[in-house]
């Protein structure tokens, strides 16, 4: 069955590079995708998603304030998120992590490093 | 501004381009004697400027004719891309790799700094506006890929501590 999973970030070709990844990896995916947090909260159905992958830097609300929401909703509280970024710094990796980020990917990434992180989170 | 400061920030963009023209676009880039230019005209079609403030401070330019975007965002998504909007777009996401691959580098020699989401301009000789308003110290850094053609990688900055 095919897994379920949000793609979160404002560039169309950024979302569609992560779901040619996933692709390429060999998982098999059903797509949702959002260009920031409020879309993202609008769309997010807790049933259904099984892992959220958002971007940091986001217009309107960036990835850090919906990753809040999320861990903040006690429906919503237990889908795994991976954080997708540019930026790599040790406090960005912990800043993440303390708000409730399961893992965190930086850009650039190749198909069978995100396919690690999906694995690792999926399986937690 | 100190020149090893300088240099470093140079290096660390050009190995940042490097890593991501070879991880996600599946091309060698060479990068070329960087050199100085006064000016503020956009070298090519397609244009992102990403802001930098904090220990430093200033642009960061990644500037790329239109027919070469369009073959590297193609490359890059596997697929042939004709959306002018979509070329734009991964120009722009390039643009922010690069310059967030280099800002990581840049903590390990303690310069830490912000960047701003890309903003994008299409058309060859836009005016761009920096800091210095004479742009003096504009420097560019011309990357070469494999079929000739020129990727601008230009930076402004200013030690701001």
């Amino acid at each position: 069955m095919a897994l379920k999973v949000m793609i979160v970030d404002d560039s169309l070709v950024m979302r569609k590079l992560v779901l040619k990844s996933l692709r390429a990896a060999g998982i098999d995916i059903d797509p949702i995708e959002a260009s920031d947090g409020i879309e993202a909260l609008k769309k997010l159905d807790p049933k259904t998603v099984q892992l959220i992958i958002s971007d940091w830097n986001m217009p309107r609300m960036d990835g850090l304030s919906f990753v809040k929401k999320v861990r903040g909703d006690k429906k919503k509280k237990h889908i795994p998120i991976i954080m997708l970024t540019t930026e790599g710094s040790m406090a960005k990796f912990e800043e993440a992590l303390d708000n409730g980020v399961d893992d965190y990917v930086t850009k650039p990434f190749t198909p069978d490093k995100l396919k690690k992180k999906v694995d690792k989170v999926i399986n937690k | 501004m100190n020149e090893k400061l300088y240099q470093n920030i140079v290096q660390s963009l050009i190995h940042a381009a490097e890593d991501v023209f070879k991880t996600m676009i599946f091309m060698e880039i060479k990068a070329q004697e960087p050199f100085e230019r006064k000016g503020l005209e956009s070298l090519s079609d397609i244009t992102g400027v990403i802001s930098l403030t904090g220990d430093i401070m200033g642009s960061v330019i990644l500037s790329m004719e239109g027919f070469s975007s369009q073959k590297v965002v193609s490359s890059m998504l596997g697929d042939q891309i004709e959306n002018p909007h979509e070329v734009v777009d991964g120009i722009g996401e390039i643009c922010n790799m690069v310059v967030g691959m280099a800002k990581t580098e840049m903590s390990n020699y303690s310069c830490d700094f912000e960047i701003s989401v890309p903003v994008m301009i299409t058309g060859k000789g836009a005016r761009i506006q920096h800091i210095s308003e004479d742009n003096q110290g504009l420097t560019t850094i011309p990357l070469v890929l494999e079929d000739g053609a020129i990727v601008h990688l230009e930076l402004y900055i200013k030690d701001s501590r």
